[in-house]
C-alpha cells in the first residue's frame, strides 16, 4: 500500500468516480409500455418500478422510453373499457342506442377521476399478472395484453373517498 | 403565530430570574475517538484546533446518562447521505429510515424519523432534538424536521439515550439528540468550501466561515443541496443558511446570537409500484435565539430565549404556519467540592394556523404553552462514584401538572472500567395536530404520554479498546393512539407498552492504520413493531494512511437491520436490510499556502442491493458522490 | 469522561482493583437484569377490552350511495355481537385485547335478515383494541368488504371468508372460489358501485406518515 503513489491513487480514484457517476442513473434500464389490449381499451397512469407515465395510452400506442430503477415489478395502470362504458350508458338511457358505441362515435374524451356521478367514466386500477425484471443497460418493451392483466387493489378504486 | 408569543417567556423569565439555563451535557459513555478529532482545519497554522470544552458543558453534565458523542468532522466525512443517518451509524440502538439519497421530506411518504430504544419514529415526537441549547420541533406536529440538520457547521452531536425529560423537557422519552455548532477557538479566520457532484444529478455545495477577532466570534455558512433523486419524485432541494455571532463582554459575560433559516422542497415519490405525480412539499423555516451567559469559578448562569417559525405547504392544498417559542433560564453552582446543583426554568409555547387552500377550510388550532422548573443535584461521595438526582415540574393550562424525576449513578472502578445506571420519568405532551387537526380525527382532551426509562450498563476504555454494553427498559403509559378510520376514527390516551433491549459496542482503535467499530442492539418492542426493528447492527473499518504529502482516509461502513415490520403486531414484515458504504478521502495540508485540499468520494450501496426501510420506497442502487473540500 | 478521569488520577492515588473481581459484579448484574428484562415484556397478558359494534352504513358524513347492509351475525376477537341494524350499536362485550377483523353475515336491504339476502362480509381494516379500552368499532361504507364487489373494489380475502363459513355454516355459503356465485350476490351489486364499496384511502387511522 505504501508503495502506491498518490498519482496512481488519483487515477484509480478518478476512474472510480467516473464509473460511479456514470454508472448509476444514466445506466438505468429504459422501459416502454405498449397498449396491446383492445382497440376499445385505453390505459393511463402507467407505472413500473418507480417510473410513471401520466398520459393516456390508446390501443397500439406506446409510452416514451423512460429510465427506471433496475429491479422487478409489474406494470400498474388504470384501464377504461370504452365499449363497456358506452354500453352501460346506453342501457341507462344516457345515450341513444348501442349502435353509436359500436361505431366508436361515443368514445369518451378527456378522462377524469370519477366521483359519485354515474355519467363519468370510471378508470379501474389494473396490473399485469407477469412481473418484469430489468437491469442496468436494458431496453425493455413491455406489452400489456388482455390475457396478462388483473385488478390491482393496492390503490383506492374509483369509489374511493 | 401570535404577536404576544414571547410575552409568557418574558414574564416567567423575570419571575425566576435568579435561575438560568442551557441544555447540553458533557457526553460520557463511550466517547467516540472521533470526538478527539472534533477539529477544524486551521487557516494559519493548519494545526488542529481543539474544540473548547465550555465550562458549563463540563459542569451540567449528567454523566450517568448513556451517551454517544460524534464529532462534526466524523459526520461531515460520513458516506451516509444525511446527518441523522450518519449519526445512527454510531449508535446501534438508534434507527433512522430513509427513502433516497439526501432528501427525507415532510408529510406523507417522509422518512428520517428518529427511533431510539424502541421509542420515537414517525413522527419523531418521542425523541427531542436540542440544537445549540434550545429544543427544535415543528409547532403543529411536534417533531423535528430531518432535512433541517446538516453537518457543515457542526462541532459535535451527542445522543442521550434513554430519555431525560428533567433536563430536556417534552419529547425526551426515547432520548435526546444534542447538536452543537462550532466556533473558531484561535485568533483569525478560516474559510471552508465543499463542492460535490454525484449520481442522480446531485449537486451539493457548502461554504462556511469561522472567525475570531478579540472578543468577537463569528460562525456562518450556507448549504445548498439539490438532486433529481433516484426515481421520479425522489428529488428535492435543501437550502440552509445559518450564522452565529458572539462577544465576550468581560467580567464573565458572553452574549451569543444564533440565526438559522432554511428552504426545503421535494415530493413524496410514492411507492415504486404506484408512484405519485408531483406530491410536492415546500417548507420555509426560520429560528433564532439569543444566549446570555455568565461564568465564575463557582456559579454559571445562562438565559436563552428562542423563536422558531415555519411555513409548510403541501400539494393537496394544506398550508400551516407554526411557531414554537420560549426561554430557558438556568444556573449551576458548586455547593461543595463534591456537590453541584443545577436549577432552571423553562417556558415554551407552540402555536399554529392551518388551512386547506383548495377547500378554504381552516382548522381550529389553539396555542399550547407550558412552564416548568427543574433541578439536578450531582454529588461525588467517594472517589469515582457520581450520584445524580433531579426533578422537573411542568405546568400547562392544557393538561395540568406533570411531575418528572430521575436518579442515576456512575462508578469509575479503575483500570478503565465503569458501571452506570439510571432511571428517569419522562413525558411527551400531545401535539397540536393530535389535539385539533381532523387528520383523521382529533381530541382536545388528550393528556401527555409518560414513560419510565431505566438502563444499566458497564464499559471499559483504554487507549486502543473501548467496550460498552447496556440493558434498557422503557415503560410507557398513556400512549396517544388512533383507532378506526374516517368517519369513525378516534384518538385517545390508552395502553401501556414496555420495550426492553440490549445494546453493545466495541471500538478497537489505532490498530496500525486501522480502527474497527462494531455494535449491535436487540430489543423486544412488544406489539409496537411498526418501523421499530428488533435488531440492528453497525460496523465499520477506518483506514488512515500517509502517502507522500497526502493522508488517505477511508471508511467502510455497514448497517444491518432485522425484524422490520410495516405494521404493529409483527405484521407486514420487510426483508432485512444490509447495506455497505465506502468513503475515501485524501487530505493534503499546505502550510506555506494556508491551504487544505481534500478530494473525496462516497460510494453508497456498494453491493447494489435492492433494499428498503419503508415498504415499496426502494432505496437507490449503487451511487456515488465526489467532491472537493478546500480550507483556507 | 476522559478529562475527568485524568484529573482524578492526578489528584488521587488509585489502588488498582482486581480486574476479575471488578468485572464479575457488573457482569453478573448485567446478566441478571437481562434475564429479568427479557421475561418482563408485556406481550404475555394483553388484557381485556370492552367492545361494541356499530352499524354505520347510514352515516350522514358519507355522501352518495350507501349499501343497505343489516348486520345479522357478527363476531370479533371471539366475542359474539349478534344482529345490528343500520344506525344501531350492539351491546358491549368483553374480548381479549388484540387485532382482528370483525366478521359478519349481512343482509342486503333486508332488516329481517333472510338467508337468501345474506352474504359474508368483514371489516376492511384489521381492528385493534388494547387492554382496558372501551371502544365502539364502526362498520360502514369505508370499512367493509364482501365476496362479490363491483369492479375496482377488492373482495373479502380467503381467510376471513373461510372463518365466516366456519362460524355460521347454517347459511351454506359457497366455497371461496365460487363466492361470486352465491345467489345473494345478484341482489347486492348495484350499478353505481356502492355495494361493497369498501375502497378507502389505504391509510389506517393513526398512520402518521402524513405529518407535514
Amino acid at each position: 500500500m505504501s508503495r502506491l503513489s498518490f498519482s496512481s491513487f488519483a487515477w484509480v480514484a478518478g476512474a472510480w468516480i467516473l464509473l460511479a457517476l456514470s454508472g448509476c442513473d444514466s445506466a438505468y434500464p429504459e422501459v416502454v409500455v405498449v397498449n396491446e389490449t383492445d382497440e376499445r381499451i385505453m390505459l393511463r397512469e402507467l407505472s413500473f418500478n418507480g417510473c410513471l407515465w401520466t398520459g393516456v395510452l390508446a390501443y397500439g400506442e406506446s409510452t416514451s422510453p423512460q429510465r427506471c430503477p433496475p429491479g422487478s415489478d409489474r406494470v400498474h395502470f388504470k384501464k377504461l373499457d370504452a365499449a363497456k362504458y358506452c354500453q352501460e350508458q346506453a342501457e341507462a338511457g344516457t345515450i341513444d342506442g348501442k349502435g353509436l358505441c359500436e361505431s366508436g362515435a361515443l368514445l369518451p374524451g378527456t378522462p377524469s377521476d370519477s366521483g359519485p356521478t354515474e355519467n363519468v367514466p370510471r378508470w379501474f386500477s389494473y396490473q399485469t399478472i407477469s412481473e418484469h425484471a430489468v437491469s442496468y443497460g436494458d431496453f425493455r418493451r413491455i406489452e400489456v395484453t388482455l390475457t396478462d392483466m388483473e385488478q390491482d387493489f393496492a390503490t383506492p378504486g374509483p369509489y374511493g373517498h | 403565530m401570535r404577536n404576544n408569543a414571547l410575552l409568557p417567556v418574558i414574564v416567567v423569565g423575570l419571575a425566576v430570574g435568579r435561575w438560568g439555563l442551557a441544555q447540553e451535557p458533557v457526553p460520557t459513555a463511550l466517547p467516540s475517538p472521533a470526538s478527539s478529532s472534533s477539529t477544524s482545519p486551521a487557516s494559519s497554522s493548519l494545526a488542529p484546533i481543539q474544540v473548547r470544552v465550555d465550562g458549563e458543558r463540563k459542569q451540567r453534565a449528567d454523566r450517568t446518562a448513556d451517551t454517544v458523542r460524534v464529532s462534526g468532522d466524523r459526520l461531515r466525512t460520513s458516506p451516509k447521505a444525511t446527518l441523522l443517518e450518519a449519526l445512527a451509524q454510531d449508535a446501534p440502538d438508534m434507527y433512522v429510515p430513509s427513502r433516497g439519497a439526501g432528501i427525507h421530506g415532510v408529510g406523507s411518504g417522509a422518512t428520517g424519523g428518529i427511533h431510539l430504544r424502541g421509542l420515537g419514529g414517525s413522527p419523531s415526537s418521542q425523541v427531542v432534538v436540542i440544537e445549540d441549547g434550545t429544543p427544535d420541533y415543528q409547532g403543529l406536529f411536534g417533531h423535528p424536521i430531518p432535512d433541517a440538520y446538516a453537518p457543515f457547521l457542526l462541532d459535535e452531536a451527542v445522543i442521550v439515550r434513554g430519555g431525560d425529560s428533567v433536563l430536556y423537557g417534552t419529547n425526551a422519552m426515547g432520548g435526546a439528540i444534542l447538536l452543537r455548532s462550532r466556533w473558531r477557538q484561535q485568533e483569525g479566520w478560516e474559510l471552508e468550501n465543499d463542492s460535490a457532484v454525484g449520481s442522480y444529478n446531485t449537486l451539493r455545495q457548502s461554504a462556511a466561515v469561522l472567525g475570531k477577532e478579540g472578543r468577537f466570534g463569528l460562525s456562518g455558512g450556507v448549504l445548498a443541496l439539490r438532486t433529481d433523486g433516484h426515481r421520479v419524485g425522489a428529488g428535492g432541494s435543501n437550502l440552509i443558511g445559518q450564522f452565529s455571532v458572539r462577544t465576550r463582554l468581560g467580567a464573565g459575560w458572553e452574549v451569543t446570537l444564533r440565526e438559522k433559516a432554511m428552504h426545503l422542497t421535494g415530493a413524496d415519490p410514492g411507492p415504486v409500484t404506484h408512484p405519485n405525480d408531483n406530491h410536492f412539499f415546500d417548507v420555509w423555516r426560520e429560528r433564532a435565539s439569543v444566549q446570555a451567559s455568565w461564568h465564575s469559578d463557582a456559579v454559571s448562569l445562562r438565559a436563552q430565549p428562542f423563536f422558531n417559525v415555519g411555513r409548510h405547504e403541501l400539494y393537496d392544498g394544506f398550508r400551516s404556519v407554526d411557531t414554537t417559542s420560549g426561554a430557558i433560564l438556568e444556573s449551576e453552582m458548586r455547593l461543595h467540592p463534591a456537590a453541584r446543583l443545577l436549577v432552571g426554568s423553562a417556558v415554551d409555547r407552540a402555536d399554529a394556523s392551518a388551512e386547506n387552500r383548495v377547500t378554504g377550510e381552516r382548522m381550529p388550532v389553539r396555542a399550547q404553552q407550558t412552564a416548568s422548573w427543574y433541578d439536578q443535584l450531582t454529588v461525588e461521595p467517594v472517589k469515582g462514584l457520581q450520584l445524580i438526582g433531579g426533578t422537573r415540574e411542568v405546568v400547562s393550562a392544557s393538561y395540568g401538572f406533570v411531575f418528572l424525576y430521575k436518579g442515576g449513578f456512575r462508578w469509575s472502578l479503575g483500570n478503565g472500567w465503569y458501571v452506570r445506571g439510571r432511571a428517569s420519568r419522562n413525558f411527551r405532551q400531545p401535539t397540536l395536530s393530535e389535539l385539533y387537526l381532523p387528520f383523521p380525527t382529533a381530541n382536545p382532551n388528550l393528556k401527555p404520554e409518560r414513560s419510565l426509562g431505566t438502563d444499566a450498563g458497564l464499559g471499559y476504555s483504554s487507549r486502543h479498546l473501548e467496550l460498552s454494553g447496556a440493558w434498557y427498559r422503557n415503560d410507557v403509559d398513556n400512549l396517544i393512539k388512533y383507532f378506526g378510520v374516517w368517519p369513525a376514527a378516534e384518538v385517545v390516551n390508552i395502553d401501556h407498552t414496555t420495550v426492553v433491549g440490549l445494546e453493545a459496542q466495541v471500538v478497537a482503535r489505532d490498530l496500525g492504520p486501522l480502527t474497527v467499530r462494531a455494535g449491535g442492539s436487540w430489543q423486544d418492542v412488544g406489539r409496537y413493531t411498526k418501523q421499530n426493528p428488533s435488531a440492528r447492527g453497525v460496523f465499520g473499518v477506518e483506514l488512515r494512511h500517509p502517502m507522500g504529502g497526502w493522508t488517505l482516509r477511508s471508511a467502510l461502513e455497514g448497517e444491518w437491520v432485522h425484524g422490520l415490520y410495516m405494521s404493529n403486531y409483527s405484521r407486514d414484515r420487510m426483508d432485512d436490510v444490509l447495506v455497505l458504504n465506502l468513503a475515501v478521502r485524501a487530505r493534503r495540508e499546505q502550510p506555506d499556502r494556508d491551504l487544505v485540499v481534500e478530494p473525496y468520494v462516497a460510494l453508497r450501496n456498494l453491493l447494489d442491493s435492492r433494499y428498503a426501510y419503508v415498504k415499496d420506497y426502494t432505496m437507490p442502487g449503487f451511487n456515488a458522490l465526489a467532491g472537493l473540500r478546500l480550507v483556507l | 469522561m476522559g478529562s475527568t478521569f485524568k484529573l482524578n488520577r492526578a489528584t488521587h492515588r488509585y489502588r488498582p482493583m482486581n480486574l476479575s473481581r471488578l468485572a464479575a459484579l457488573p457482569l453478573s448484574a448485567f446478566a441478571l437484569a437481562s434475564i429479568v428484562a427479557c421475561g418482563s415484556s408485556d406481550g404475555d397478558d394483553p388484557g381485556v377490552a370492552t367492545v361494541q359494534l356499530k352499524n354505520d352504513f347510514g352515516n350522514p358524513q358519507i355522501t352518495g350511495f350507501q349499501p343497505p347492509w343489516t348486520i345479522c351475525k357478527s363476531a370479533y376477537q371471539g366475542g359474539q355481537f349478534g344482529k345490528i341494524e343500520i344506525g344501531q350499536t350492539s351491546a358491549a362485550v368483553q374480548v381479549p385485547a388484540g387485532v382482528d377483523y370483525v366478521l359478519m353475515v349481512a343482509a342486503w336491504n333486508d332488516p329481517t335478515c333472510s338467508p337468501e339476502k345474506s352474504l359474508p362480509i368483514s371489516t376492511k381494516n384489521v381492528e385493534e383494541v388494547v387492554g382496558g379500552q372501551t371502544r365502539t368499532i364502526a362498520i360502514g361504507m369505508t370499512n367493509h368488504q364482501g365476496p362479490c364487489p363491483p369492479e375496482g373494489v377488492p373482495p373479502i380475502p380467503l381467510e376471513q371468508y373461510n372463518r365466516i363459513l366456519q362460524l355460521w355454516p347454517e347459511y351454506g355459503f359457497k366455497a371461496y372460489a365460487e363466492r361470486a356465485q352465491n345467489s345473494q350476490c345478484a341482489g347486492s351489486v348495484t350499478t353505481d358501485g356502492g355495494a361493497e364499496g369498501g375502497a378507502d384511502s389505504g391509510v389506517e387511522a393513526g398512520d402518521d406518515a402524513g405529518d407535514p
